[in-house]
């Protein structure tokens, strides 16, 4: 008997005995990690089809993790390793709560949740990693999963739980949020940067590393110049979210996800046509920003850079199960998004809008289903005779 | 002249990778005479027919044992003893296709395999009658493949009353592991040819429509320049894409009508024949051959080696299988892996409308299997890396966990040919909504199997909607 044998006997056995023991909870928590070991290869399909395409959901969570991993890289690079201790709170939070859940409710560990916390890590401010803000991470990550799982946990849940904390965060400890920021370790003249820094307030070298604003905040705000065009496309010296300041990251990851058909281009790409069209339109027609006129819309390309459109278009939006399935509820959700996105940056107080425009379109997403359900290439049906 | 199709495909569908213990490109061979044949009284779509034999009666091969009254409402087929011999039992056995006790005949063989042909083979076919071609073509028991299996004499002028206005050629072969009939095409092309002239007339002379895989470009040039004078004939190439070769996915990218909800291509007008049973027809009319034996694929990742044999009808599986396999646990699909039906009992035979056997290796437990870049992998999603070289992929038996819940990812969808919702028609069936599950067009499903093939949460879909099928089917006919 080979090793590999050896180990999944003894998975077998601990979980025999804790199921004899009438441990419900806890053989439903060993299943999983056998199950996350092995792979779930040892169930076979035993009703037809009998063959089965090789896409689980490990495999199938795993892609949004692959895709954030140069995120992550940047994100440690730009901010020090208080980046890479956000990541580690909302990992080690996030599943205390949901092996909590699953022990009690006797459900599966979903590898969901390995997704939820990167995306949701990704998008805080990283002015969070700061130690006397740590505890704000675990309560929104702690929130969001509490959210997901009264719903029913993974598959069930209405609203995208990443986007569900980072909202919660918004509205409790909106300071925190909105009006704190490092300037990044720029590559260009700070060598290793993040990998030898805390972060960016305690390297000596960093004279100023405290921004006033990010992209969308500093183009609200009529005192501060609109970060350049430059910064904007390749994240150098751009304040921003942990993951959200690298679109051309953020493109590698999308289009890597695109190829593997783990997101719908229907939903991510629409999602930021529309929201480039549509703040192009009403750049053109609304009054520029001063401080009498809040009502301000950026050019396209602008609206399409800033904020956390790509990081939310290609990560958030396309959550699987909160968006729409079918071809015409992805497009529907899409625009929708785009446009509340560019309704909300420009009208409203609250700088970054991705967030409120994907729990609206969460909404709305069991009614689109319903109400686009694909007509069947059939005739119809006639009478037998 | 016959009119250059062009490069046609359907919505949704799949491309299937080449999986390991395909016989692709082997000949075909003739399998050994089997000691022991079972033929059910019952074939495909055909009602069960009355024994014509009683147990202890000498039989030859093609002679006829069992037969009902030509009925249009019942439609039913002759059946054949396929090899010469003695009639051991007759009684009812569960059928390999749904597992419903049906009468079945056991004959034992003798060896010498003495022929008893039809009365009035017809090499001059083309003066015959389109009712006396149908006639012969139901002495001979021929049907038409696919999953119908409806007996071609009832589409004939000899069958139904009305005419039919299309016959549509299934020449592209898209399930995993099925390469027999490719085979057939290429080893048999004139009986091919002459097969589609045969079943033409026996339908009055209807349009034909032949719908050929685009990957056989030596098969297209052929047909072209044989059938280049006819202005009844059509061409299509076709993308391999499974499952293109179901009468409705067919119908609709060769003819562009649509099958009605519920029913089937004849309820157009229209009668799907695969390359066997053209083979059969030409065999049946000029050389007086019943339909006694056909040809299939024994393959699969547990068989040793694959093969392409001509097999008489009613072998039992235990002997196609015969020393070919490996000696761990296999799982023996008959038929289609997508949609067939998996066999305990080996002693159970092939049938007219089986493809196919297929031995599968049950999966193992294995460290990791979704890591790795995956060359080996047949998926609908591309996160796993194929390399355009390495072709062979392994077949996935295991399920990679528990069944979850639904994510919603919207797979289903894109493969449904049929351009349904299955997920929700899923969720409707399990949960006996039947009624709902109707308003979403439940019976316009082909039931390929595709949705649960695809699905990474393992939703036994498939089985969901076949018994939300039956559910509906059951409350009409009460």
């Amino acid at each position: 008997m080979g090793l590999k044998e050896k180990i999944y006997h003894f998975f077998e056995r601990v979980h025999h005995q804790l199921k004899e023991q009438k441990r419900e909870g806890l053989a439903v928590v060993w299943e999983g990690f056998k199950d996350a070991i092995f792979g779930g290869s040892d169930k076979v399909a035993r009703q037809a089809p009998y063959i089965r395409d090789a896409i689980g959901m490990q495999r199938y969570m795993g892609t949004p993790l692959i895709a954030c991993i140069p995120l992550v890289l940047a994100a440690i690079y730009s901010y020090g390793w208080s980046a890479l201790a956000i990541i580690l709170i909302t990992y080690l939070v996030g599943g205390i709560v949901e092996v909590a859940f699953c022990a009690i409710r006797r459900h599966e560990i979903t590898e969901g949740l390995l997704v939820t916390c990167m995306l949701y890590a990704l998008s805080l401010p990283p002015t969070l990693g700061r130690v006397e803000n740590w505890w704000m991470i675990a309560v929104g990550i702690a929130v969001a999963i509490v959210i997901k799982e009264i719903f029913g946990g993974s598959g069930y849940n209405i609203f995208n739980p990443a986007i569900t904390g980072r909202a919660f965060l918004l509205l409790a400890f909106p300071s925190a949020m909105t009006t704190a920021w490092y300037l990044p370790f720029n590559p260009l003249k700070d060598g290793l940067g993040g990998f030898l820094h805390w972060s960016p307030e305690t390297a000596k070298e960093m004279v100023d590393a405290i921004a006033k604003a990010t992209p969308l905040a500093a183009y609200k705000a009529p005192e501060i110049l609109p970060t350049d065009l430059f910064s904007l496309i390749t994240g150098i010296g751009r304040a921003d979210s942990l993951g959200a300041g690298f679109p051309l990251l953020l493109l590698l990851g999308g289009i890597y996800m695109l190829h593997a058909r783990v997101i719908d281009w229907r939903v991510s790409l629409v999602m930021i046509a529309t929201a480039g069209v549509t703040s192009q339109f009403l750049h053109f027609i609304s009054p520029m920003c001063t401080a009498e006129i809040k009502v301000c819309f950026p050019d396209g390309l602008y609206a399409m850079l800033s904020g956390g459109l790509l990081f939310a278009a290609f990560l958030n939006a396309t959550d699987p199960v909160t968006s729409p399935m079918t071809r015409r509820g992805k497009w529907i959700f899409g625009i929708m998004l785009g446009v509340l996105t560019v309704l909300g940056r420009g009208l409203t107080g609250y700088a970054e809008w991705v967030t409120f425009a994907i729990l609206i379109g969460n909404m709305f997403t069991p009614l689109l289903d319903r109400f686009t359900v694909p007509k069947a290439y059939a005739g119809p049906a006639i009478s037998k005779r | 002249m016959a009119v250059l199709g062009s490069l046609k495909t359907f919505q949704g569908g799949h491309y299937f990778g080449l999986f390991e213990g395909t016989p692709r490109g082997r000949r075909l061979s003739n399998a050994p005479l089997p000691k022991r044949v079972t033929i059910f009284l019952r074939q495909g779509f055909s009602a069960e027919v009355a024994p014509l034999v009683q147990v202890g009666d000498r039989v030859k091969t093609g002679q006829v044992i069992g037969v009902n009254e030509p009925n249009p409402q019942r439609p039913s087929t002759p059946v054949h003893a396929t090899i010469s011999g003695r009639v051991t039992v007759i009684e009812k056995q569960p059928h390999p296709l749904d597992g419903q006790p049906t009468l079945a005949v056991t004959i034992e063989s003798d060896g010498k395999d003495e022929w008893q042909f039809l009365q009035r083979p017809a090499p001059n076919y083309e003066r015959l009658s389109a009712e006396e071609l149908g006639k012969i073509l139901y002495d001979a028991g021929v049907t038409s493949g696919g999953q119908a299996g409806f007996p071609t004499a009832f589409a004939t002028a000899y069958g139904l009353p009305e005419r039919m206005r299309y016959l549509l050629i299934n020449a592209i072969e898209t399930e995993p592991y099925f390469e027999a009939t490719d085979q057939l095409l290429y080893e048999e092309f004139d009986k091919f040819i002459n097969g589609i002239k045969i079943l033409r007339q026996a339908l009055g002379n209807v349009q034909v429509h032949i719908g050929l895989g685009y990957n056989k470009p030596r098969i297209y040039e052929e047909l072209i320049t044989r059938l280049e004078y006819y202005d009844w004939c059509t061409v299509h190439q076709l993308l391999p894409k499974y499952p293109q070769g179901e009468d409705a996915v067919l119908t609709r990218t060769l003819i562009d009508l649509l099958v009605p909800k519920g029913g089937y291509v004849t309820d157009i007008q229209c009668v799907v024949q695969d390359v066997q049973h053209c083979v059969a027809a030409y065999e049946a009319v000029v050389e007086g051959k019943p339909f006694v034996e056909r040809v299939i694929s024994v393959a699969g990742s547990a068989v040793k080696e694959p093969k392409n044999l001509r097999v008489r009808i009613g072998t039992p599986i235990a002997e196609l299988l015969d020393n070919n396999i490996c000696s761990k646990a296999a799982r023996i699909v008959l038929g289609s892996v997508l949609h067939g039906r998996d066999q305990q009992n080996l002693d159970l035979p092939a049938l007219k409308d089986t493809p196919a056997v297929v031995a599968l290796k049950e999966a193992e437990a294995e460290l990791m299997p979704v890591a790795g870049p995956g060359f080996d992998r047949d998926s609908f999603t591309g996160a796993y890396v194929s390399l355009p070289w390495l072709k062979i992929k392994r077949a996935n038996t295991s399920l990679n966990g528990n069944e979850r819940a639904c994510v919603r990812c919207g797979y289903c969808l894109d493969v449904c040919p049929q351009n349904l919702f299955p997920a929700m028609l899923g969720e409707y069936c399990a949960n006996h909504l039947v009624s709902d599950a109707l308003n979403i067009d439940l019976m316009a499903c082909i039931e390929c199997g595709l949705c649960a093939y695809v699905c990474p949460s393992k939703i036994p879909l498939l089985e969901q909607i076949r018994e939300g099928k039956r559910h509906a089917l059951e409350e009409v006919s009460t």
